[in-house]
């Protein structure tokens, strides 16, 4: 927790997981075990351990969205976003230059006050303890008679019930000058057994963490009490009719006593509101049926898997524009996925929100989006780097091209729109036109945002309204190698984009798919890959007629592995006498011959196609292995490299 | 003096309050589905259960609050089904102890009917021991569905659809979870009806009480 408002985020998580608890125990105070009843605050430790919104997620209630939203308005400022990467305070060396950073300063001087006092308390009680005498024979007779294991026994002036003082050297205290009930001595026997004191510590630690928070503080009173309680049901496993009532009494004497809260001890006496409460169970103590046990286990491991787990937030809807709320909501929906922040941004374009756009937008841009929500509550074209004249086909989708990782935490490529109709000077035409921008997604914190690295620039492809699977008129990746009188040149394009596609309409009147514009900050591509294979005759006119056929194998390369061996070329089997003929695999190998004729086109096609990236690698092969054939013979064993350009960078 | 009938009768609504709790029926009328065997009959039918063997045991008496619940929940996801929506899955705050209701109810309840089979199965009999093994069975096999779709919620559903294999695999785990589930709920319903044979054969073979 670096600042006041993951400290926030940290101690509301646990409060929601708090009042849950409650209500729980409420509902089975009568039902379940002592056991049960401490062990469900187990689930509350867990949750004080972890860090609160981790992988934008959130326990009960959205708490990182009401903080947010608290920040903003309290602010002005929408940069920011709490973050916590442990559950104990990480203060910056500096001195304090605002209100929020005074409130942090405040809470962690709470945090170290407590911790000092505890320390101090406990150091305190250590010296008093070592002025006392040892008496060990009534505590050695009780360990004996209900075989339990025993420590140093001190007697000692001033106290007024017996307690376990230590986690790690542990000593039973014991008012000196009076007789400690050997029921005492079990009650505490049992606390050294089970190691209770140490529980003590654990609870006085979170004490510090959440000073501030009554609610936490309510709870570690009722976990320091349900500690003694399962210790009194563990007395009361091993004593017998009179016995028990006697243990019953002993503790009413106790409730008017004074009781001191010290880390690392556990004493009988907590109070006299604790005490009516033990009395109660022991009221209702019975031998719980065999099982409980599992019960007991069953419904703690499914809260424990619920409250950890958390809930992903929604993406925000259209409602009225209420610019923090929206933003908030926002910017505490994070894009798990680079494929989901690629998605939130193309959707953000598409349909013109703002809030979209601040999905998947650095924080560093927080603000200006909020200014420009302010003034405008749709994302403008101008702030998007787009032509006014361009106007968007959102029935189309998006694609996202040339999709190629840069490392672990940063991808790059293009993203592809359909206009409705050619840009403002472009004249008319039925072919499509494509608008296309430069992006980078990278990781920022648990986020995934999106940065792009240009405007968005016009082309024409040549398909008639509707996606082109490969285009010629779009950049892609080219590989290249010579061999005599050829060129051999390789294309390489993929489209990739996360399937938001929706079914709409009715039985009745049918169905159809149509695009779904709200944005899949979680989702992950689809990706398809079109490759190109020609050889450009660079020779004399004259010579062509040498060639009666070319062909070729090729095999894409990915990293720095050998360039592998390909089988040689040879018809299909289903068509052994075939001259011309052409086939791929899913795996990216493709393979061709084609037969020239008279005065043969110029380039020659040598095979291609496409398919479905599957769990082939994406991206861009590093060089492709092409056995290159002429007149029916292999010529060479080339190896493709990539050609530097645009297309490939 | 036992009230075998209240006795026979209250097992007769146990029995049947498993089966509607947990077998819908759903009928779809004008694109809304209704479930013709609602959960919330189950619920009442065990808290009338309850309320009757109560006298045979009394630990039954702390499961009424719980049966309300059980009962208000289905009620209102019934309610709420036939506006097309539910309430399952929109409040993990309420999910949640329901869950924590539904599990402790199965395990006492079933417990209660084990003790009471010990009471009046025929001496050669275990019909108790296996009321109390098909209890366990049924805990486990409900903590790990639960488990299951918490672990889901973490994994993300959407994602985990992307994997062919292992999410096919899941699913015919999920599938078989479920139908061991149902089959178990079957026979907890027969061993609460042979619980009722033994209760009615006891209660023939006791001579009636004079009349006063």
């Amino acid at each position: 927790m670096t600042d006041i408002w993951s400290f926030l985020l940290q101690t509301l998580t646990a409060s929601g997981a708090a009042v849950l608890l409650l209500a729980l125990k409420a509902m089975f105070r009568d039902k379940l075990s002592p056991r049960w009843q401490f062990a469900a605050w187990g689930v509350l430790a867990i949750l004080l351990l972890l860090p609160a919104g981790r992988g934008g997620r959130y326990v009960l209630l959205n708490w990182p969205f009401y903080v947010e939203l608290l920040r903003s308005a309290l602010t002005g400022e929408y940069g920011a976003l709490a973050h916590i990467t442990a559950p104990i305070p990480l203060p910056a060396l500096r001195v304090p230059r605002s209100l929020e950073e005074w409130l942090f300063a405040l809470y962690v001087l709470g945090v170290v006050f407590f911790l000092v006092r505890y320390i101090v308390g406990y150091v305190r009680l250590r010296l008093a303890l070592r002025a006392g005498r040892p008496a060990a024979e009534s505590v050695q007779a009780v360990a004996e008679e209900y075989g339990l294991p025993a420590c140093p026994a001190i007697e000692a002036e001033g106290l007024s019930s017996a307690f376990i003082c230590g986690v790690f050297r542990p000593v039973l205290a014991l008012p000196a000058g009076v007789r400690t009930d050997e029921k005492v001595i079990l009650h505490e026997l049992l606390h050294l057994k089970y190691r209770d004191a140490a529980w003590g510590l654990v609870i006085c630690l979170f004490r510090c963490l959440h000073w501030c928070n009554p609610l936490l503080w309510y709870c570690a009173d009722r976990a320091g009490n349900d500690l003694e309680s399962l210790c009194d049901q563990r007395v009361l496993e091993r004593l017998e009719g009179e016995d028990r009532r006697d243990y019953g009494r002993i503790l009413l004497s106790m409730a008017d006593e004074k009781y001191a809260r010290a880390p690392g001890t556990s004493a009988m006496a907590n109070g006299g509101r604790n005490i009516r409460r033990r009395i109660e169970a022991i009221a209702r103590f019975k031998k719980y049926p065999a099982g409980m046990g599992l019960v007991s286990g069953c419904i703690l491991l499914v809260l424990a898997v619920f409250l950890t787990v958390g809930a992903r937030a929604e993406v925000p809807g259209l409602g009225a524009v209420n610019v923090p709320a929206q933003m908030a909501r926002a910017r505490t929906t994070p894009c798990t996925t680079y494929a989901g922040a690629i998605d939130t941004y193309a959707k953000a374009v598409l349909c013109h929100r703002t809030d979209y756009r601040a999905m998947c937008a650095p924080l560093s841009e927080q603000n200006q989006l909020a200014e420009s929500y302010h003034t405008a509550p749709m994302w403008t074209r101008e702030a998007m780097g787009m032509h006014e004249s361009y106007s968007i086909d959102s029935s189309l989708g998006y694609q996202f091209r040339n999709l190629v990782r840069v490392d672990e935490d940063t991808y790059e490529g293009l993203l592809t729109l359909a206009l409705n109709y050619a840009p403002e000077g472009a004249g008319d035409s039925d072919y499509i036109w494509l608008a296309v921008q430069p992006l980078r997604a990278e990781l920022e914190g648990e986020r995934w945002v999106v940065i792009p690295q240009g405007e968005f620039q016009a082309f024409q492809a040549l398909y008639w309204k509707s996606w082109p699977s490969s285009c010629d008129q779009m950049p892609a990746w080219e590989y290249e190698a010579r061999s005599g009188d050829f060129i051999l040149r390789l294309r390489r394009q993929t489209t990739s984009a996360v399937d938001s596609y929706e079914q709409e309409g009715n039985q009745l009147f049918g169905t159809r798919l149509v695009f779904g514009t709200t944005p899949l900050p979680n989702g992950s591509f689809d990706t398809q890959y079109y490759q190109h294979l020609e050889a450009e005759y660079t020779g004399s006119p004259e010579d062509k007629g040498k060639y009666t056929s070319l062909g070729a194998a090729s095999r894409p390369i990915w990293g720095e592995v050998k360039r592998p061996e390909l089988e040689p070329l040879a018809p299909p089997e289903q068509n052994p006498d075939a001259t011309d003929w052409t086939g791929s695999s899913n795996q990216g190998d493709f393979w061709s011959n084609t037969t020239l004729e008279g005065d043969w086109e110029n380039p020659v096609f040598l095979g291609g196609g496409g398919s479905t990236v599957g769990r082939a690698p994406f991206g861009r092969p590093s060089a492709y292995a092409v056995d290159f054939y002429i007149n029916g013979q292999r010529r060479e064993k080339l190896t493709l490299l990539p050609v530097e350009g645009e297309g490939n960078d | 003096m036992t009230d075998y009938e209240r006795l026979y009768t209250g097992l007769s609504h146990a029995a049947w309050g498993y089966f509607l709790l947990h077998f819908n029926f759903n009928l779809n009328v004008d694109s809304t589905s209704i479930n013709i065997l609602p959960s919330f009959a189950g619920a009442l039918l065990l808290l009338s259960a309850v309320d009757k063997l109560s006298a045979e045991r009394r630990d039954l008496k702390l499961l009424r609050p719980l049966c309300m619940i059980l009962a208000a929940w289905h009620l209102a996801d019934w309610l709420l089904a036939l506006a097309g929506t539910s309430l399952t899955g929109k409040i993990l705050f309420l999910d949640l102890i329901f869950t924590a209701v539904l599990l402790y109810f199965h395990f006492q309840f079933l417990t209660d009917m084990a003790a009471i089979a010990e009471k009046y199965q025929p001496e050669e009999e275990t019909l108790n021991r296996r009321i109390l093994r098909r209890r366990t069975v049924l805990l486990v096999l409900a903590t790990i569905a639960d488990v299951a779709s918490g672990l889901f919620q973490a994994a993300d559903l959407g994602q985990m659809m992307k994997m062919e294999m292992p999410f096919g695999l899941l699913t015919i785990a999920l599938g078989v979870l479920l139908a061991v589930t149902l089959i178990v709920i079957v026979m907890i319903m027969f061993s609460l009806f042979q619980l009722r044979r033994y209760v009615r054969n006891w209660g023939e073979a006791e001579p009636p009480f004079p009349a006063e």
